[in-house]
């Protein structure tokens, strides 16, 4: 008899031998790059000694190795740093650009979902139907947007032609006179671009899965039988099909949520939101070698993290699951 | 009417060659100097450039034949290919043909003020002192290469009484009109803000766009059944840790991974594709291993590894024929998830886009533009949307092809 603990703490161990490899590659990814990150702060007129301080206390004179062995115990002592560029610790950094994230993250997923479900429900309800093609082609087509294009279609939509939205920021100029009321309008006024440019790739994808999974459940002799006994067609897919086919949905989701959570970057880029996509690709390019390795990491987290909730509820609907090696 | 695939190519090779019937003279007259003085022993420069009108001028010729002469033999050019299909082989045609399907050369640009951001469909005269001075061979090439910077103009309208309007500028010809040739040049997507014809642009894009998505598929493919099939054949330890290793490669999104390297080692043509390929392949792996370790059960390959056949010939000849058909709608898919990464990237400036025209870069050009020139944006991004949406209807019935069970 397999136990789903033990499997869950060797599932644990085994993501942070994930975590421990991630970072390693980073790490190697970043001091095999070409240039130095000191250039960036020291002009080569000034004295070289200037920079070699600099250097020393970035702590780039020491050997490789020992380099990497103290970023690794550092690292795995919570201790991810201080920033190059912003002078203070990695993780303040990262707590300042995560919540922002976490939570348009969150949203979208959750649209996502609603939105999936919803539209597969009236799909399917009438299969065959004009609604069932016309939503299916409209998902096809959504699918095929790039989400970059749907971001800067929907500022000159909405932006340029009405003018009913904002097209980058999170808050207006004028925000600091506005009371609660109107401060809070003013921030959706803004989320709302973004959301809808997160949410309707995601949902077009989901809506993909769980429709392919239902047409197979269709098929099955379960689904003929209770149709045979009578049973209303709105009731065998809502509590029949519906849940026999979600779960392969259910690992589609983790991946998306992980990569929701980990900064939804081309959105940040072209709203101009602060959130980790942004911090990471800023990072990146400004060779903040810290920074990156943090916000890998924290990315890296939170994708293992959404997968292994996936799972988890994965095994909740079907304990089945556990015998065909679904913790491993 | 269904059109054979031979016949699309037939036509749209015919077409070209009817329509740029003058472009493809000059050429070949380009291709006569040129030979001439090599074999007279002066050395002239070949530039990309002008290989490319060759290459696509006798292919223009060669092509045609080809498909006419070999179509019952070929099955593949029998086909009815479909609408999806066809949009993708006009786009593959027009690209290869770039030279002579773009009216200009992609980074051409002269008087700037008078063809900046022009509407699509808007004309301009361009306007050339009939009398050159330079070599016969020289205006050749720069009318092939389409680089006439020098001496041409380009006016907003023609005036009454020999002379042009530039802007409100009234510029009056030296000399007499007949000493000036002009002629009337459409448009036809406009022009971005250094006065860069749109449409040449897009097609140039074209051309980067499939040969990043193509060579990246082959690229990752092949990567997927290097790492894959051990994976899949050698159950012990070997197997364990490349499977760990492509989890990590999953569990990092892979946007970042390919912004970190290319940020941190520069971003080509090349870069990108290779780039894309180490971290497009994981899908592929996940399928090939799946397979080949379902396909060491199978009566025929153990037969064949049991008769001591070369790791090689088990690869090629057992093992691929049958790992293909289900991979091969997900490279399909890959592809137009290649072509998405490579206009993202462009459209971030860390694709191809710094160097070539590129469809993201154009967009993301466009953007500072939005509420001036909305073809900056709208027409690339139908572009790009067009051939996504082909090659996800193309994925699809591939996908049901193979698996007829799921629809």
């Amino acid at each position: 008899m397999i136990k789903a603990g033990s499997l869950i703490i060797k599932r644990i161990v085994n993501s942070f031998l994930l975590l421990f490899l991630l970072a390693t590659f980073v790490f190697l990814l970043l001091r095999a790059a070409p240039g130095d990150p000191v250039s960036k702060y020291i002009s080569p007129t000034l004295h070289p000694q200037l920079a070699e301080n600099l250097r020393d206390s970035f702590g780039l004179n020491e050997s490789a190795l020992s380099q990497y062995i103290d970023f690794i115990t550092e690292t795995f002592t919570g201790n991810l740093g201080i920033s190059f560029n912003y002078r203070v610790p990695v993780a303040s950094v990262i707590m300042e650009f995560l919540p922002f994230t976490i939570m348009l993250a969150l949203l979208s997923f959750s649209l996502q979902m609603m939105i999936a479900i919803y539209f597969s429900l009236k799909a399917a309800g009438k299969k065959g139907s004009k609604r069932d093609k016309f939503i299916s082609e409209t998902s096809l087509l959504i699918y095929a947007l790039p989400s970059f294009f749907i971001g800067v279609l929907l500022i000159y939509l909405f932006s340029e032609l009405a003018g009913i939205f904002p097209s980058s920021g999170v808050k207006s100029f004028s925000y600091d006179e506005m009371n609660i009321l109107e401060k809070l309008a003013d921030i959706i006024k803004h989320l709302i671009l973004p959301l809808i440019t997160l949410t309707v790739t995601g949902a077009a994808v989901m809506y993909r899965y769980l429709r392919t999974n239902m047409d197979e459940v269709f098929n099955s002799g379960y689904v003929m039988y209770l149709r045979s006994n009578g049973v209303g067609e709105k009731e065998i897919i809502r509590k029949h099909i519906l849940p026999n086919s979600i779960s392969p949905l259910i690992a589609v989701a983790g991946i998306e949520l992980g990569i929701l959570l980990s900064g939804t970057l081309i959105t940040e880029v072209i709203f101009g939101l602060p959130g980790m996509g942004r911090l990471t690709m800023m990072a990146i390019l400004q060779r903040d070698y810290p920074l990156v390795t943090g916000c890998a990491l924290v990315s890296g987290v939170l994708i293992v993290m959404s997968n292994f909730i996936a799972d988890l509820v994965k095994y909740k609907l079907d304990k089945r699951l556990l015998a065909k090696g679904i913790l491993d | 009417m269904k059109l054979k695939i031979w016949q699309l190519i037939f036509i749209f090779c015919l077409l070209i060659a009817v329509l740029r019937y003058g472009l493809l003279a000059k050429i070949f007259m380009l291709f006569y100097y040129f030979s001439g003085s090599i074999l007279a022993g002066n050395t002239m420069s070949l530039t990309s450039e002008i290989s490319d009108s060759f290459i696509s001028a006798f292919l223009i010729i060669i092509l045609p034949s080809f498909v006419f002469l070999f179509r019952n033999k070929i099955r593949f050019l029998n086909y009815n290919p479909g609408l999806s299909l066809s949009v993708l082989l006009v786009l593959l045609l027009a690209s290869v043909f770039a030279p002579l399907t773009a009216s200009f050369n992609p980074e051409f640009q002269k008087n700037v003020a008078v063809t900046k951001l022009l509407h699509p469909f808007s004309v301009r005269y361009f306007i050339t002192p009939a009398g050159k001075e330079t070599s016969f061979y020289v205006s050749l090439r720069d009318e092939v290469t389409g680089n006439v910077t020098d001496e041409i103009q380009i006016a907003d309208s023609l005036a009454s009484g020999g002379g042009y309007y530039q802007g409100a500028e009234k510029i009056l010809f030296e000399g007499s009109p007949a000493d000036y040739n002009t002629s009337a040049v459409l448009y036809i997507f406009g022009t971005d803000e250094l006065g860069r014809d749109i449409y040449s642009r897009l097609i140039y894009g074209t051309r980067i766009s499939l040969t990043v998505g193509l060579t990246t598929v082959v690229l990752a493919f092949f990567i997927g059944l290097l790492l894959g099939f051990p994976a899949g054949y050698y159950e012990g330890w070997i197997g364990k840790v490349i499977n760990r290793i492509t989890d990590m490669f999953l569990s990092f999104p892979s946007i970042f991974l390919v912004i970190l390297i290319l940020a941190l080692f520069g971003n080509s043509v090349i870069t990108v594709i290779i780039v894309l390929g180490f971290t497009g392949w994981m899908s592929l792996f996940k399928i090939i291993r799946g397979e080949v370790k379902a396909l060491k059960s199978r009566d025929f390959f153990m037969t064949a590894s049991s008769l001591g056949l070369s790791s090689r010939n088990l690869i090629f000849r057992e093992m691929l024929p049958v790992v293909i058909a289900p991979v091969t709608s997900n490279l399909v898919l890959l592809f137009a998830g290649v072509i998405v990464a490579e206009a993202s990237l462009s459209y971030l400036g860390l694709g191809t886009g710094v160097t070539h025209p590129s469809w993201g870069s154009m967009i993301e050009q466009g953007q500072n533009y939005i509420s001036k020139a909305w073809w900056m944006i709208i027409i690339p991004g139908i572009f790009l949307f067009t051939t996504l949406f082909a090659a996800n209807n193309i994925g699809k019935k591939v996908q049901t092809y193979f698996n007829p069970g799921i629809r």
